[in-house]
């Protein structure tokens, strides 16, 4: 079973986009400017706090924090992250301390993908 | 009066992930609520003690305990919240889990401020129906509507007033215009849901194509011309009671959706992917013979059976003695009042007419001719000159075969209530009558008669061929 988890889980890793720009935009469609920055600015402090609680030791933190990803990447369009953060959920409920790298390091790899698309719009709203 | 500030209309939401706390409470603002933002558990229950909305979004997971446990706090203090838990698919299991421990209803991420917002409406609604403490005032009003001393209606009362202490599925039947909704209505309001609400659809005056949307409700866009979210009445109905009548008219396909209801207690709209629990009593009706409709196969035999719990058999008007006079004095006081007509009551020959006359339309019927006699006429006492010539062309015909009837109230008075019948027609009301009183139970009239049972299905199959005939 984890074998075919981990296979979903590299499958995962090249399907689709990073974001849904039009999930995103209408998020992002939640009041004024600022309203939009200031939403804009949470969900990179958001992403980045989930990747640094990804590299935590205990295996129910990760879990917690895939949870919670993968609730997040859902709602701004970043299907492929939910994906991978939910494979790594069901992981962390069901495979020992150190095989939960093996999940962990596509779902950084990909937060990242989507840090720089949330910078990208950033910046797009900025200007 | 205490001059504490109301915050029943702020919608508490507790949500740790701070910029999913942005999104919902901007939608929430824009659709003009007042939200409160937790990211804890422990916040979320302080602002619930200080605040005590009657609607709570709770996320699954928090960082300092479960949405489950909360969601406990919560319901322990104030059982009468809704709290409509946030998900994130993967969590369904968890998530049905809190359903079962008393959540509204749940919503999985990612979903639009739309969905979002009509889970709030519904909860709102519902909070808006919600059961509260009965008064000793509504059980003696319960069965007010009924007029009537008759022994029959005596035993109606009776298993109204057991009935409505349980849970029980109640199957009401009996002619048109024998008062089945009253019946309906008096079981919900004496039952500990009497103050919720009690819907009512007919489900024979709805086109089929639309009785589904009508019960289990529907959401936007999910068919042509489903221009907005429509509760259906299952929801409506949902801490109260919800009466089908004509229970039988219901179409094949919606009957075994109606039963998978009965039995998982959720319902699923109309273009919806996810079931809801809701709480509801069922009471349906039927001027049909139900049994015959299940043999006929127009009737699901399994939902018959998880119907037909506790059956009520509402009699006839010409099976209650003297209460179609007193009924009829009752009604003629209150139309003369409204028509400006003095009517203080029926003379002899006119009590002594209603007593014999079939009623066919029965009470229905019987307020048809008041009306009549009312408008046209000043009082102060109805005779027959007064009445419609039909009705009394109506006397000087024999009751028409097969509609139900009663020995006792059939006969003249002095006459055996046998006089002037064939043994064919007898022999039908005493086997009517005998499955009567044991609520239609074949086996147990067919033990009092002494034949087997199979001998009174048979002829009750006979008759109803004649009556389609």
């Amino acid at each position: 079973m984890m074998d075919d988890l981990l296979a979903m889980t590299h499958a995962d890793r090249t399907s689709g986009t990073a974001i849904d720009p039009a999930v995103l935009n209408q998020i992002l469609d939640i009041g004024d400017a600022t309203l939009k920055q200031a939403l804009l600015s949470q969900l990179l402090d958001d992403f980045r706090r989930i990747s640094d609680a990804l590299d935590g030791e205990s295996t129910r933190g990760v879990g917690a924090a895939a949870h919670e990803l993968k609730g997040l990447a859902a709602t701004i369009g970043a299907h492929r992250l939910a994906n991978l953060a939910l494979r790594l959920n069901v992981a962390a409920d069901t495979v020992v301390s150190a095989e939960l790298g093996d999940f962990s390091a596509p779902v950084r790899g990909e937060i990242r993908v989507v840090l720089n698309s949330l910078a990208s719009f950033a910046d797009g709203a900025r200007s | 009066m205490s001059d504490a500030p109301d915050h029943s209309d702020t919608i508490l939401l507790v949500e740790d992930t701070p910029s999913l706390q942005m999104i919902y409470a901007a939608a929430l603002d824009r659709a003009g609520f007042k939200a409160e933002v937790c990211g804890t558990a422990a916040e979320g229950r302080d602002a619930f003690d200080r605040l005590r909305p009657s609607v709570v979004l709770l996320d699954l997971m928090l960082p300092d305990g479960t949405g489950l446990d909360v969601m406990r706090y919560m319901l322990g203090k104030a059982p009468q919240t809704c709290v409509i838990v946030i998900t994130a698919h993967g969590s369904i299991n968890k998530a049905v889990e809190m359903m079962r421990a008393g959540a509204h209803e749940f919503l999985v991420k990612p979903f639009d401020d739309q969905r979002l917002l009509a889970a709030i409406e519904n909860a709102r609604r519902s909070l808006s129906h919600a059961p509260q403490a009965r008064t000793p005032a509504a059980d003696a009003t319960a069965l007010d509507p009924f007029i009537g001393r008759s022994t029959s209606m005596k035993a109606i009362y009776d298993k109204i007033r057991s009935v409505a202490r349980s849970m029980a599925t109640v199957f009401i039947t009996g002619e048109s215009g024998t008062g089945k909704e009253l019946a309906a209505d008096a079981v919900h309001r004496l039952s500990a849901r009497g103050h919720g609400p009690f819907i009512a659809l007919n489900c024979g005056a709805i086109p089929v194509d639309l009785l589904e949307s009508e019960v289990f409700g529907h959401l936007r866009g999910s068919f042509t011309g489903a221009i907005s979210d429509k509760i259906g009445a299952a929801a409506a109905a949902d801490g109260g009671t919800l009466f089908l009548d004509e229970i039988c008219e219901m179409d094949l396909n919606l009957q075994t959706k109606l039963l998978r209801f009965l039995q998982t207690s959720t319902i699923t709209p109309v273009g919806a992917t996810k079931p809801r629990k809701i709480d509801v009593r069922i009471v349906c009706a039927t001027n049909r013979h139900p049994l015959d409709e299940v043999r006929a196969g127009n009737f699901r035999e399994d939902l018959y059976y998880r119907l037909h719990v506790v059956p009520i058999h509402m009699p006839p008007l010409r099976a209650r003695g003297e209460d179609v006079n007193e009924i009829a004095e009752r009604l003629l006081a209150d139309m003369g009042q409204e028509e400006g007509h003095a009517f203080t009551g029926l003379d002899n020959e006119v009590k002594s007419l209603f007593r014999r006359l079939p009623w066919p339309g029965n009470v229905r019927q019987l307020i048809n001719v008041l009306r009549n006699v009312v408008v046209l006429n000043d009082g102060p006492v109805v005779t027959v000159d007064m009445l419609p010539p039909e009705l009394l062309a109506e006397d000087r015909r024999e009751a028409p075969p097969g509609t139900e009837t009663d020995p006792a109230s059939a006969a003249r008075p002095g006459q055996s209530p046998f006089a002037g019948r064939t043994l064919a027609e007898i022999e039908r009301m005493v086997i009517e009558d005998t499955l009567q009183r044991h609520d239609g139970s074949v086996p147990k009239a067919a033990r009092e008669l002494d034949v087997a049972a199979s001998t009174i299905y048979r002829k009750l199959e006979t008759w109803a061929k004649r009556n389609a005939g």
